[in-house]
């Protein structure tokens, strides 16, 4: 299981703040993109999404670096990138989804075809209290929505991957 | 159980995702150039946009599109000169946008919180461009503090804009929006900040999956990763300098733009007005900087101290206001003179 906040066996330490911008890349980007790639299914979109992000970190990291959580202000700028590039997207073209830009077999074809099938702001919510282990009120600070919203869409994705899976 | 097997399913899908790219140094070199177009501050806001207006009615832009040869088809690939139009605005409500003539009002998606407003570059919402119902993004890059550049927004017209926004605290707010630019074509366009720097900006297919793109300048030959559908090419140019810029994606190879672009002539009674207009500049950013100190020490003074405190920011007021109006005035002289010089 990822860890959210820091723990003795934590392979992901999201709430380090390094003074320095390159250790908090170094320590930072593997999972972040990971975890990116994991919500957006899709692992081009997710490099670009994490660039962006660490882009604009970088240009303010003073600032940014005082944050309590730096890292999940890379998710959220990163996250907010990739679904208005995904609107446009959408918008431009239609065409058949993009396939996850990774090719592993994947471990539980029948769930992995119930989470793609979710929308995005639903799919982020799982990833985030199942991989990541976050509780509610940390997914909502991370996101910028009210608790409820976070509960709700939670709520929802479950219903939905139950009815698919079970 | 659904909750241990989708931790399961989400562990394993983490664990086999692929390494990123290290792109370190790529996304501190971008993140220094954001960062210096920050330093350089409102002084080079005003002037540049005063400059994007000359450039806009010179020759650089308005020369005839030309054509480049597509090495793989032969085909002629139209070569875009574009002309960014500002139009200067206040702080406030929308004005009129041309070409459509409609509201143009900036509004942010997904309920977002005061919180939002780091995180929300890339999320903007433009409604009533074409019509009410209509919802087309524009992709930000940071200017500067609360000041952005949007590129690209995409009415159902199928054209892009250009479009320069201020968001301020009390957002959605804006000074200013371009007219329309193509987004779906290579071309070059050119810009150039007050001191003379220069960038060449060459537009990129938004649909493709692009990764590195060589250039090549004066046969200096460098990588760039498209940005928000462009890529950008520093240059410091000299008055008649013809600049070569050759661009190709070598994964697809079917790419290649090369173009002349002769720098706009600062030299003579233009240099002199910009000189004086960057001068102004710095004057109001520094009484600027004297207002919002007096202001911060206005709360905890007595009342007397007080009163001499808002006479002061008052005084300052009227002097930065009068910077302004010079400013603006020379604004104008520049537009005439650049008129001219294009005729």
């Amino acid at each position: 299981m990822r860890a959210w906040v820091e723990t003795d066996d934590s392979t992901v330490d999201v709430t380090v703040r390094p003074e320095r911008f390159e250790d908090f890349y170094r320590v930072s980007s593997v999972d972040v993109y990971r975890t990116l790639t994991v919500v957006l299914r899709d692992a081009d979109l997710a490099q670009e999404a994490m660039d962006e992000a660490m882009t604009r970190a970088f240009a303010r990291w003073s600032k940014v670096r005082g944050y309590g959580n730096p890292a999940g202000w890379v998710y959220r700028v990163a996250l907010n990138w990739a679904r208005s590039r995904l609107r446009r997207r959408n918008r431009e073209v239609l065409v058949d989804p993009e396939p996850p830009g990774y090719v592993d077999p994947i471990p539980d074809p029948q769930l992995d075809e119930a989470v793609a099938g979710l929308p995005l702001h639903q799919r982020e919510v799982v990833v985030f209290r199942f991989l990541l282990d976050m509780t509610l009120e940390q997914i909502a600070d991370l996101l910028g929505i009210p608790v409820g919203t976070v509960k709700s869409r939670l709520h929802r994705a479950l219903e939905a991957l139950r009815m698919e899976v079970e | 159980m659904l909750e241990t097997r989708l931790r399961d399913y989400l562990e394993a899908q983490h664990e086999t995702a692929p390494q990123p790219e290290d792109s370190l140094s790529e996304v501190m070199r971008l993140g220094r150039r954001r960062r210096l177009w920050k330093r350089t501050g409102t002084a080079i806001l005003g002037a540049a946009a005063a400059l994007l207006m000359v450039l806009g009615s010179a020759s650089i832009f308005n020369a005839a599109p030309s054509v480049a040869a597509s090495p793989m088809t032969g085909a002629e690939l139209p070569v875009i000169n574009e002309a960014p139009v500002i139009l200067q605005g206040e702080l406030g409500p929308a004005p009129q946008i041309e070409p459509a003539g409609t509201d143009l009002t900036f509004a942010p998606i997904d309920e977002p919180t005061a919180n939002d407003l780091a995180a929300i570059d890339e999320t903007i919402q433009i409604e009533g461009y074409t019509d009410p119902t209509v919802v087309s993004l524009g992709s930000i890059d940071e200017f500067q503090t609360n000041v952005y550049v949007i590129h690209d927004v995409e009415p159902e017209t199928g054209n892009g804009q250009s479009s320069l926004v201020a968001i301020g605290p009390d957002y959605p707010q804006f000074v200013s929006v371009s007219g329309p630019t193509q987004n779906t074509q290579w071309g070059p366009s050119s810009s150039r900040n007050p001191d003379g720097d220069g960038f060449v900006a060459m537009r990129v297919p938004e649909d493709a999956s692009w990764g590195y793109i060589q250039i090549e300048i004066d046969g200096a030959t460098t990588w760039q990763r498209p940005s928000d559908g462009f890529i950008w090419v520093p240059y410091n140019a000299q008055p008649g300098e013809t600049i070569v810029v050759t661009g190709r994606d070598p994964s697809n190879g079917d790419i290649h733009l090369e173009t002349t672009i002769d720098p706009i002539d600062l030299s003579g009674p233009l240099a002199d007005l910009r000189a004086e207009i960057l001068s102004l500049e710095a004057k109001v950013e520094e009484l600027a900087a004297q207002i919002t100190i007096l202001e911060s020490t206005r709360t905890t003074a007595d009342a007397q101290t007080r009163a001499e405190i808002e006479e002061q920011i008052q005084e300052l007021s009227q002097a930065q206001e009068q910077h302004l109006n010079r400013i603006r005035e020379l604004h104008e002289r520049i537009s005439e003179l650049a008129k001219k010089q294009d005729s």
